[in-house]
């Protein structure tokens, strides 16, 4: 139950980050964003990792840096799918890729969850699908090219490959690699982000506006990976990764407390298929 | 898993959490209140 708590706590925390995160990115590129909430997320994660301090293991590094690197990926290919418009298709696309890769992984590597488990993932993937959903404007034709589809897939394979490099960097080194692998994630996502302003000579600071949201999602961001990362390490992927891709929940609700933005019937119905998934996954 | 270690995954993300909800609301209340004016 440990691990089922420890994967809600880690989508609660991801929505929040993720919300804040737009709101930054409304105002500001997303390079800039990015690097600067992995920046000042380093203290922080400073603190985890000498709170549940190991020592260092190369393996859980190397492992939590492909990871990050996946993770970025994921995340410039979400942003410009969703720059191009239709968010409607792409949310939902990347959403339900990124949980339903590891659910295929987990359950091929070996991991057999109980009937009502494997239920409450199937409601997990139809929440995150119907959480992400909204109707286009009206007179506002959606134009779903082939390449946009192909990107929102690959971010989805993006987040999804994280989530499994993470799962597996958790057991490297015998299951002792501690945070180590979140501290090679955050550093290669960093290090890239980093690189990547050089190439494009691009401002790395986001404007004031955006700043105060930026340093809200960076350090949610890296807790909840912290989370999914022990999460996934006591509990079976087909299970964790879904609960944690859930994120998109919380976004929708703050988004209904902070913005009075009015959630579709379809959001509503997806919320109810989150809360199933939630009591068919705790249970046995 | 140890005690400490417990604490620091339950506590420290709780605060995290706390902290991020609270900026979020106090931005929302600095916007009504400018639109308010």
């Amino acid at each position: 139950v440990l691990n089922v708590a420890l994967a809600v706590l880690s989508g609660l925390i991801w929505g929040v980050g993720d919300f804040a995160g737009g709101k930054a990115t409304q105002n500001a590129a997303v390079l800039p964003v990015v690097w600067v909430s992995k920046l000042v997320s380093l203290p922080l994660l400073a603190i985890y990792v000498m709170a549940t301090y190991v020592p260092v293991t190369p393996i859980g590094l190397a492992w939590g840096a492909m990871a990050g690197v996946a993770g970025l990926v994921g995340l410039v290919l979400f942003y410009r799918a969703l720059s191009a418009g239709a968010m409607t298709v792409v949310a939902p696309v990347t959403g339900v890729t990124s949980a339903a890769i590891p659910v295929v992984v987990g359950l091929l590597s070996g991991e057999r969850p109980s009937g009502s488990r494997l239920l409450g993932i199937g409601c997990a993937l139809l929440a995150i699908a119907m959480v992400s959903m909204s109707p286009s404007p009206p007179g506002q034709r959606r134009v779903v090219s082939s390449r946009l589809v192909v990107e929102a897939l690959g971010a989805g394979g993006g987040f999804a490959l994280f989530f499994i490099l993470l799962d597996i960097a958790g057991e490297a080194a015998g299951g002792s690699a501690g945070l180590w692998p979140i501290v090679g994630s955050q550093l290669s996502a960093l290090v890239i982000c980093g690189l990547l302003l050089l190439m494009t000579r691009a401002d790395p600071w986001p404007r004031r506006a955006s700043l105060g949201f930026t340093m809200v999602a960076g350090p949610c961001d890296m807790t909840a990976n912290a989370l999914y990362l022990v999460a996934s390490r006591t509990g079976d992927l087909s299970v964790v990764a879904p609960l944690a891709a859930l994120y998109p929940v919380t976004t929708v609700i703050l988004a209904l407390i902070i913005d009075n933005e009015r959630p579709h019937g379809i959001q509503i119905a997806g919320l109810a298929f989150a809360a199933a998934a939630l009591v068919l996954v705790s249970g046995q | 898993m140890d005690t400490q270690s417990l604490l620091a995954f339950v506590l420290l993300p709780l605060v995290v959490l706390a902290t991020a909800i609270t900026f979020l609301l106090l931005q929302r209340a600095r916007r009504k209140k400018d639109q308010g004016q």
